[in-house]
């Protein structure tokens, strides 16, 4: 049974204008040890899906799934005192911006220690050995020192070290990394992905990675879903997206990197990523399909899974396309 | 062979502060002997880490600031240190900054944006002519002639970027100065602006400083590359002599650091340890020794020359050709 079961999860925000749709019935299922990386330009839902999973989005969201299961456990019954003991413990979340994440008014010691307080029966002093095991896991220099450093004392990488610590603090069964390399520089990039990858491999932790960046995707995932304005669009293993996408919009995406161009013009894709305003009837991506026909602008097509992949499109490309 | 536009010898920028709101004053070397040369009509790349002085040697070949040190040649006109530049040549060079919702006033319309450097810089327009030359302008940037009386608000990050490049153009300048033009868009905008970028170029003969930490996109983009650490240039060279010959063990490093999506590629990766250190207390001897996967005792104790090695220029000591 997967760890992470979640069927036709819709999550809509009510704004001064009226509802908006921010994530249109997607699936996510993770095993236990898999990788899953989620790609998507900004607005494709890949946060908001993942924060409606953890609990943490604003009232203001209205989350309804036909099945939220993490562990056998139902997150859409639970009451927020059950859904804290899960959250932090089992399951939990590294975010983008390392600065901005952490508390600038207490130690990285202490805030460390609060996520163990929170979470296990362990005493102070036992707390305070965990957190300098912790830090040294992750690759700090010095960890007892470090106990007393204020976020502001320490430069990104070594925060978004400390964030890794505190999630990965109880043993987490699912860690779901939000954007966790995008504010640092490639070669501290190289080392947090290599210490993601790692915890997930020697403790057994499913690991879910929310990027837009194709080069981490390739270099870290096993499977991907790619979304698009609020829907999944593909999922296929990582060999396989790359090798022969089927939707049109991962195949375009994958055309536009730079290290695949063969002449100085890149392939684009033309216009932007509709908004709550100008959002098509039929297939989202129609108004910037190349194969959009009359049947894609009038009826939205239904993810159609076939063995290990699912595409959402009513023309999905065949494998032996080739890659333009 | 095409001419130089563009000739920076020895330019140094120190920033003095204060440590803490007692402490002793220091200095940071954001930039420290930089020599490079641009062809006009081409595209140097810089790259490096944050706090490597990108965007420092930004601002002074913009002539925002004053070299510290050393002076640059820019078509024909010297700018030494302490010396202001003339605002004749100041048009000349023109800035994309890296964030197009925070570059552009929100309380202008667009007609204004543009309108503005003319107003400034050619005061023998009149308001008809400027109008013209600004709608020429934003057709050129593949904008449409309705957007010229809107709000920045009303537009997507690659318009507004698309603007930002039209602002930067609208003084016919030789050389723009691109501070992470793409890093803050998606991937697909990105490859828009790109091919807006290259199409600028072929159309308006344009020579691009173009600062990047994205090694994909400077792969595509450059012609020449310089490659930074800690304010100093560590190797320069064509774009296929750094990709494929790398010497120095920084570059190296960086280039292995980069993730390419590839799936299939097998990488053997060169993990550096640590992190860049303070520019306030740079180390001994060569900046990078403290990460060096290849250190020896004359790196700490002795600063590499910039010096031609095999293809291209390389500030090493022991530099690693295969």
């Amino acid at each position: 049974m997967a760890l992470l079961d979640v069927n036709n999860l819709t999550v809509e925000f009510k704004t001064s204008q009226g509802q908006f749709r921010a994530v249109d019935s997607i699936d996510i299922s993770v095993d236990a040890n898999d990788v899953l990386a989620i790609v998507g330009e900004s607005g494709s839902g890949k946060s908001v899906s993942m924060l409606a999973v953890m609990g943490l989005l604003p009232w203001t969201a209205t989350v309804t799934a036909d099945q939220m299961l993490f562990n056998g456990i139902d997150l859409t019954t639970l009451t927020a005192k059950q859904r804290r003991n899960i959250v932090g413990k089992d399951m939990s979340m590294i975010f983008q911006e390392p600065m901005s994440s952490l508390n600038p008014c207490f130690t990285v010691g202490f805030q460390l220690r609060e996520a163990l307080k929170a979470h296990l029966p362990l005493s102070r002093s036992a707390r305070k050995i965990r957190a300098i095991e912790l830090l040294e896991m992750v690759g700090i220099p010095e960890p007892l020192k470090r106990l007393s450093a204020f976020p502001h004392q320490l430069s990104g990488g070594m925060n978004q070290r400390v964030m890794i610590a505190m999630a990965i603090a109880c043993k987490p069964k699912l860690l779901i990394a939000d954007e966790p390399t995008t504010a640092l520089d490639v070669t501290i990039q190289a080392q947090i992905l290599e210490l993601l990858l790692e915890l997930n491999q020697q403790h057994d932790m499913a690991l879910v990675l929310i990027t837009h960046d194709m080069g981490v995707v390739a270099e870290t995932a096993a499977r991907v879903s790619v979304q698009y304005a609020g829907q999944k669009v593909e999922e296929q293993s990582v060999e396989d997206l790359f090798a022969a996408p089927r939707h049109p919009y991962t195949h375009a995406l994958l055309a536009a990197l730079p290290e695949r161009a063969t002449g100085k013009l890149l392939p684009s894709i033309p216009g932007v990523v509709p908004g709550q305003f100008d959002r098509p009837t039929g297939c989202l991506f129609s108004p910037r399909c190349q194969f959009a026909d009359a049947r894609c602008l009038a009826d939205a097509p239904l993810a159609s899974p076939d063995d290990s992949t699912s595409v959402r499109c009513h023309y999905p490309l065949s494998n032996s396309a080739s890659v333009a | 062979m095409a001419e130089t536009l563009l000739k920076a010898e020895n330019i140094n920028r120190y920033y003095s502060v204060r440590t803490g709101f007692f402490g002793k004053k220091a200095t940071v070397r954001a930039l420290s002997s930089t020599s490079f040369k641009l062809q006009a009509g081409k595209t140097l790349a810089v790259v490096g880490e944050s706090g490597c002085g990108k965007s420092t040697l930004a601002r002074v070949i913009s002539m925002i600031e004053p070299p510290g040190q050393g002076s640059f040649t820019l078509d024909g006109t010297t700018i030494k240190a302490d010396e202001p530049a003339s605002q004749l040549i100041r048009s000349s060079v023109q800035l994309v900054f890296q964030d197009p919702y925070g570059s552009l006033n929100p309380r202008q319309k667009i007609s204004q944006i543009l309108c503005e450097p003319l107003v400034i810089n050619k005061p023998e327009l009149n308001a008809a002519q400027r109008e013209e030359q600004a709608r020429q302008m934003l057709q050129l940037v593949g904008l449409r002639a309705e957007h010229y009386d809107r709000y920045p608000h009303m537009f997507s990050g690659g318009q507004r970027q698309r603007i930002a490049i039209a602002r930067a153009l609208m003084l016919k300048p030789k050389l723009l100065v691109l501070d992470e033009p793409v890093s803050a868009l998606d991937l697909s905008i990105q490859s828009q602006i790109l091919n807006l970028l290259v199409e600028l170029q072929e159309k308006l003969n344009l020579t691009y400083l173009f600062i990047s930490h994205d090694l994909s996109v400077v792969k595509h983009m450059a012609d020449d590359i310089l490659v930074m650490y800690l304010g100093r240039v560590v190797e320069s060279g064509g774009v296929a002599e750094i990709f494929n010959d790398a010497q120095h063990p920084y570059t190296q490093a960086l280039l292995s650091a980069t993730p390419i999506a590839d799936p299939l590629l097998e990488k053997n990766r060169i993990q550096l340890q640590g992190e860049l250190p303070s520019p306030l207390s740079p180390p001994s001897g060569c900046a990078f020794n403290p990460r060096c996967p290849v250190v020896q005792e004359k790196c700490k104790v002795e600063s590499p020359e910039l010096r031609l090695s095999g293809t291209h220029s390389v500030s090493c000591h022991f530099p690693q050709g295969d």
